[in-house]
């Protein structure tokens, strides 16, 4: 029932992405994003009521968030792909770009959030304006007193596309229709106290971190000399409790007196911490290899940028550091060698 | 015996709620589609290029909701390394595109079919 | 028939002959020149004639059936392990040449090595007869000598279950009498060539003496080896020397095609011994002649009836004899094989090479009798052997009168003399066949090397018609005297070595009580008329009459003399050269007389030929005849040849008869040469013209010249049907395969491109379609059957 209704209200995105592809009167453009807007809120609804339930959960809040994050990045993305102007569409990406990061900050990917603002919205899509800025302001020839060229107002097979784009669509989305358990919707406790355990542990690897905020949480109790953390009897700072709720550890005073402390979430370090620490711990040969990537892509960028010149024999040389060929012809081609 | 007793119990992560997850799915597969149909019917290069990106997004979108629902950071390091490809690629692309339309005067893909035999 | 008016005109002039007198008066001399030739052997004469004698009671008691055979089994001794420098020697010489060949080394020094190597194997031959020759007299037992391990298989312990085929020597008569005259008369060649040659010193001499070199090497192989494969690799080592240097002149496009010609026909015969050899050891289990005559000695006529296998072993040998040696159906490469440099024609094509095929019938004799492969074939085979040899013989006589080329004429004349040594063996007198072996390779190298000499004079002129007198031109003297030697040997003149050996062919053939055997005898006799002809027609035309001389220009292929400096500018000098050859020294053109080695090497070969008679002459004051004593002492021995006790012909003494008949048909020939080409020639060349005018005798002339058309006939069943067979195949190559078959895998994907084409649009969208449409349907698939559980 509701994978159908997800067919349908795909179905009917479609047909209203093709009517948005060419220009449309005002009152035609209302209808249609009313209709498109419906079309992925009939999707949502149909996902959503799919969606297993815990029982002790209630209505989260949040959701109502992820449903308006979720229309204004299908509508400004529906609007990139049809606009005919491309500064718009660059403009429309940036709002799709907005409203990822929104959904990213819900997702509690607080640094990947604000990454995708300053790296995309603030330097790839800046960079596509330029580009954009620059072939425009040339005066394209097929431009003919338009206002946008028109390769940007024809749609290319739009129907063949939008098939394709439809079967893409209806296949990804029914797999958000089975109902086998290998996908756990809702985290099991097991995957929720290995997650933490997990976090806690990269406190471990942190112990500097770890012996400032406990040294910050023993003050509020009015022990302030604060020396080093004790490690325990199996080598460890930390010890977590097997739900991976809170975690304990002993603080060692500069008069040698121990002072347990039990520390729950709130201590936990924050996304961009672990983050950061996940990136150098699990991935540091992938790290390096995006490095390398980027370093690259620079080099590409370089050649490809630089304008090809016919240049003389002696400015060849003259380039490459070599004497100019004198006059009276004595130094043959590669005579200076 | 020292506890952060203002806050509670609080565990470092909480699980996501199903809809959470699946709604964001939905986006992810969505933005995928449209920037597929982006892709396939602009005929502007740069437009396709950033139908790509929009393609990126859906993919990076999937990468966090389900880093979210397992509970682990592994999703968003991808989004880093999505976000690394994306760049070059832009950085290259884009510098063909100008290098092209230096050529022919024009942003249309079509003008560039020179593979056909 | 013309043959009895001749031997009646004949018979009324000679009034007394008979074999056996005309040695009386010479014995002392003759004596001592045998006392020098034999050495020590001489000593072991009486006990080896007791034995021989023996053999010679088998011999009679029939014509394919001798009797119980028995072979005297081979004694190894490696105190004769010497014997392979006798290989090695000339092995030396091909490696040294080999590489001045490759090295483009300018200079004589091939020369000198390959005489001297030549000689230094000759050296070692006659020290062997002399070492080794009385212990074979005496005891009969053949010698063995291994040299190294070759090919030797065991795969179980049964009798059939090993192969073994190792590089050894087996000497007994016949090989050492091989070894003899091979290596002595390839050295005198040799000498004869390194003059003969220098005209090539620039370009090809050392490859010439490689070739030389690695003959004499395989040749020495051929006749030393202990078994059937090594005589095979011999066998196939002369056939390739034979194919290089009859086209040493490989520039020139006949003598590429001669060369080709003679290997194509060699490799017809040599399928034939290799086939025979296969079915030697399915039959034998061996293929060493050692262990091979014992089996054959040992199984007895009952127990080889029938059984194809057996039986086709001696026509298979005889085609590799009819190859190597020019026979009956495969006889038409020799004259093209004059295409290479004269020496050649005479080492390879009249002395040595030519006669392997006679050393493999009288090797493998053992196989024509009536233990070997049964009663019902074995007459067959020996007949079949003669009638080949007498007709071969008769073939190359009547085309030998219709050729103008001198040379040709010896070819033909190789030919019809191979054919006379194959019918020796068929009408079985081995001894007689070999001694013309032996006696052939003396004269008829002396008649190449003439023919040679003369040539190399005139510039490469080889038709006899455009030259004349010579025997009166300064220098030349001895060359003509040499070729009145030869041509008087090879008409077998009376009392001539060549005589006295082909007498005991005829004779044999004559008194025989076979009926078609004594036909071939008198074939034979007719044969020796004809021969005595053509012989004369040469040498009348050449050596008498007015000086004449037609410089050949060089431009004849047979002679490669273009590099000549010494005289190339005379005979190139034009019209001078041809307003001048009334008289030798009147015009630009100075006939280039043989220089000392040259003549060196005919003085010797007309005395080897002189005395090449000898065995015969001092037969009866010996007691034993010199080459039948080889012969005896040999796997050829085991039925008549001993020409002592015959029966009768025409009903009156054999050996008279014979004599008488025989003479009379030389006679008859030389004279007709005589009034035809010497005293008038007018008459000869009339009579030519009116048989060529008259319809009913035109063929003769016409089909003698052209070898009677055999080799037309030959390409009519089998180069037109190859042809045409090729033109089909090239058609159906052309048209089907590639036209059909071919075109249509080409432009199938071609077609499948047509259709498909206009999805290559060359925009980058529609190449991502396509492939986003894949990976789509591929999600498809994955989300709605795969992950669906399959189908169901």
């Amino acid at each position: 029932m509701n994978a159908n209704l997800f067919y349908a209200a795909a179905a009917l995105g479609a047909v209203v992405l093709y009517l948005m592809m060419e220009p449309r009167p005002a009152a035609f453009r209302a209808a249609l994003t009313v209709c498109g807007l419906a079309a992925v809120a009939l999707i949502i609804s149909a996902v959503a009521r799919n969606a297993p339930v815990p029982e002790a959960a209630g209505t989260d809040p949040s959701f109502w968030v992820h449903v308006m994050v979720a229309l204004v990045a299908v509508a400004g993305a529906a609007r990139m792909v049809t606009h005919p102007r491309p500064v718009y569409a660059a403009l429309y990406f940036v709002l799709v770009i907005l409203a990822v990061s929104v959904n990213f900050l819900l997702l509690q990917a607080e640094f990947m959030a604000f990454a995708l603002l300053i790296v995309y919205a603030g330097a790839i899509l800046i960079t596509y304006l330029f580009v954009l800025m620059l072939a425009q302001q040339s005066g394209d020839q097929s431009m003919r007193g338009e206002e946008s060229a028109w390769y940007d107002r024809t749609p290319r097979e739009p129907i063949a596309a939008l098939i394709l784009a439809f079967i893409m669509l209806s296949a990804t989305g029914d797999a958000l229709f089975r109902r086998d358990n290998s996908v756990p919707w809702l985290a099991s406790p097991a995957v929720v106290a290995r997650a933490n355990i997990r976090a806690w542990e990269r406190m471990e690897d942190m112990p500097e971190l770890l012996l400032r905020e406990s040294a910050a949480i023993a003050e509020t109790a009015g022990i302030s000399d604060i020396a080093k953390l004790e490690r325990g009897a199996d080598g460890r700072l930390i010890s977590v409790d097997p739900s991976g709720t809170t975690a304990s550890l002993t603080l060692l005073s500069t008069n040698g007196d121990r002072h347990p402390i039990t520390l729950d979430g709130t201590a936990a370090p924050a996304n961009s911490t672990a983050l950061g620490h996940a990136l150098v711990a699990q991935f540091p040969v992938s790290l390096e290899l995006a490095g390398v990537i980027l370093l690259m892509a620079l080099f590409g960028a370089v050649v490809l940028a630089r304008r090809q010149m016919a240049m003389a024999e002696d400015e060849r040389r003259a380039a490459a550091g070599l004497p100019r060929i004198d006059d009276g012809g004595s130094l043959s081609r590669g005579g200076a060698a | 015996m020292i506890t952060l007793a203002s806050m509670g119990s609080v565990a470092p992560m909480t699980p996501a709620m199903p809809a959470n997850i699946q709604v964001t799915l939905a986006l992810a597969i969505i933005l995928f589609a449209i920037g597929l149909v982006g892709f396939l019917t602009r005929r502007n290069m740069i437009l396709m290029f950033l139908s790509t990106e929009l393609m990126f997004q859906a993919a990076a979108l999937a990468f966090v909701a389900f880093g979210r629902m397992w509970m682990d950071l592994s999703g968003q390091l991808m989004v880093i390394f999505i976000l690394t490809v994306a760049a070059a690629e832009a950085a290259l692309a884009l510098g063909l595109v100008v290098l092209l339309y230096r050529r022919k005067e024009t942003l249309s893909s079509e003008a560039w079919a020179e593979l056909k035999e | 028939m013309s043959t009895v008016a001749i031997i009646a005109l004949a018979s009324a002039f000679v009034t007394h002959a008979t074999a056996h007198t005309p040695t009386a008066s010479m014995e002392p001399a003759l004596l001592t020149t045998l006392a020098l030739a034999l050495g020590d052997g001489a000593q072991a004469v009486a006990d080896g004639h007791v034995a021989d004698a023996a053999h010679a009671v088998h011999a009679t008691s029939g014509y394919a059936d001798v009797g119980p055979l028995h072979f005297v089994k081979a004694v190894a001794n490696t105190d004769f392990a010497w014997l392979k420098w006798m290989l090695l020697a000339p092995l030396v010489s091909v490696i040294l040449c080999g590489a001045m060949a490759m090295f483009k080394v300018k200079g004589r020094l091939p020369a000198l090595f390959t005489v001297a190597t030549f000689g230094l194997s000759t050296a070692m031959a006659i020290a062997l007869y002399f070492q080794f020759g009385p212990t074979l007299f005496a005891t009969h037992a053949p010698l063995t000598v291994p040299f190294m391990d070759w090919l030797s298989l065991t795969w179980g312990p049964g009798p059939f279950q090993s192969f073994t085929a190792n590089l050894g020597f087996y000497i007994d008569g016949i090989s050492m009498l091989w070894m003899l005259f091979v290596t002595v008369l390839a050295t005198l060649i040799a000498l004869y060539a390194s003059e003969y040659m220098e005209s090539d010193l620039k370009a090809g001499y050392a490859r010439f003496f490689f070739a030389v070199s690695l003959f004499v090497t395989s040749m020495l192989i051929l006749v030393m080896s202990d078994n059937l494969v090594g005589l095979y690799l011999g066998w196939e080592g002369v056939g390739l020397c034979s194919y290089m240097l009859i086209g040493y002149y490989a520039t020139q496009p006949g003598a590429t095609a001669a060369a080709k010609k003679a290997f194509i026909m060699n490799r017809i015969g040599d399928l034939g011994l290799a086939l025979a050899i296969f079915l030697i050891w399915t039959n034998y289990g061996t293929v060493q002649y050692d262990s091979l005559f014992q089996a054959i000695a040992g199984s007895t006529s009952e127990a080889v009836q029938g059984g194809w296998s057996k039986a086709a072993i001696p026509f298979l040998l005889l085609l590799a004899v009819c190859g190597k040696s020019a026979q009956g159906p495969l006889f038409t490469w020799l004259p093209d094989a004059m295409w290479g440099p004269t020496p050649v024609s005479a080492l390879i094509h009249a002395a040595t090479m030519v006669t392997a095929g006679i050393y493999l019938l009288a090797r493998m004799a053992p196989f024509y009798t009536v233990q070997a492969i049964g009663p019902e074939w074995a007459e067959t085979a020996l007949l079949t052997v003669g009638w080949i040899g007498c007709f071969t013989a008769f073939i190359g006589a009547t085309i030998a009168c219709g050729q103008f080329d001198y040379k040709r004429v010896f070819a033909y004349s190789t030919i019809s003399s191979l054919g006379y040594m194959v019918m020796g063996l068929g009408v079985g007198t081995a001894f007689g066949g070999v001694y013309y072996v032996f006696t052939h390779a003396w004269f008829k190298a002396l008649l190449f090397l003439t023919a040679g000499a003369v040539m190399h004079g005139m510039a490469g002129q080889v038709d006899f018609r455009k030259l004349g007198g010579l025997l009166r031109v300064p220098g030349f003297r001895l060359t003509m005297i040499c070729m009145l030697l030869g041509c008087l040997w090879l008409a077998t003149a009376p009392f001539s070595a060549a005589a006295e050996s082909k007498d005991i062919i005829l004779l044999t053939a004559l008194t025989s009580n076979v009926q078609q055997v004594q036909w071939m005898g008198w074939i034979g006799v007719l044969t020796a008329g004809i021969t005595a002809y053509y012989a004369f027609r040469v040498w009348f035309r050449l050596a008498l009459g007015p000086v004449k001389i037609e410089p050949g220009a060089d431009q004849h292929a047979d002679h490669g003399h273009d590099d000549h400096a010494g005289h190339a500018d005379h005979a190139h000098s034009g019209a001078d050269a041809h307003a001048g050859h009334g008289a030798a020294h009147g015009g630009g053109f100075h006939p280039h007389a043989p220089g000392f080695r040259i003549s060196l090497v005919l003085t010797l070969l007309a005395i080897g030929s002189v005395l090449a008679g000898l065995p015969s002459y001092l037969a009866h004051s010996q007691g034993f005849n010199w080459i039948q004593r080889f012969v005896q002492n040999s796997s050829a021995w085991m039925r008549a040849g001993n020409s002592e006790e015959h029966g009768q012909i025409l009903g009156r003494d054999a050996h008279s008869t014979l004599f008488v008949i025989a003479t009379s048909v030389v006679v008859a020939g030389f004279l007709l040469a005589w009034i035809l080409h010497a005293k008038n020639r007018a008459l000869g060349d009339r009579l030519r013209a009116s048989m060529l005018n008259t319809t009913g005798l035109k063929w003769i002339p016409l089909g003698s010249e052209h070898g009677w058309y055999v080799d037309q006939f030959y390409n009519a069943i089998i180069g037109v049907p190859a042809w045409l067979g090729a033109q089909l195949l090239a058609f159906t190559d052309r048209f089907v395969i590639d036209g059909v078959i071919v075109a249509a895998i080409g432009r199938f994907p071609g077609f499948v491109a047509r259709v498909f084409q206009p999805l290559y649009t060359g925009t980058v969208q529609s190449y991502a379609l396509t492939m986003a449409g894949g990976i789509g349907l591929i999600v498809a698939w994955v989300v709605w059957v795969w992950l669906s559980g399959g189908a169901s």
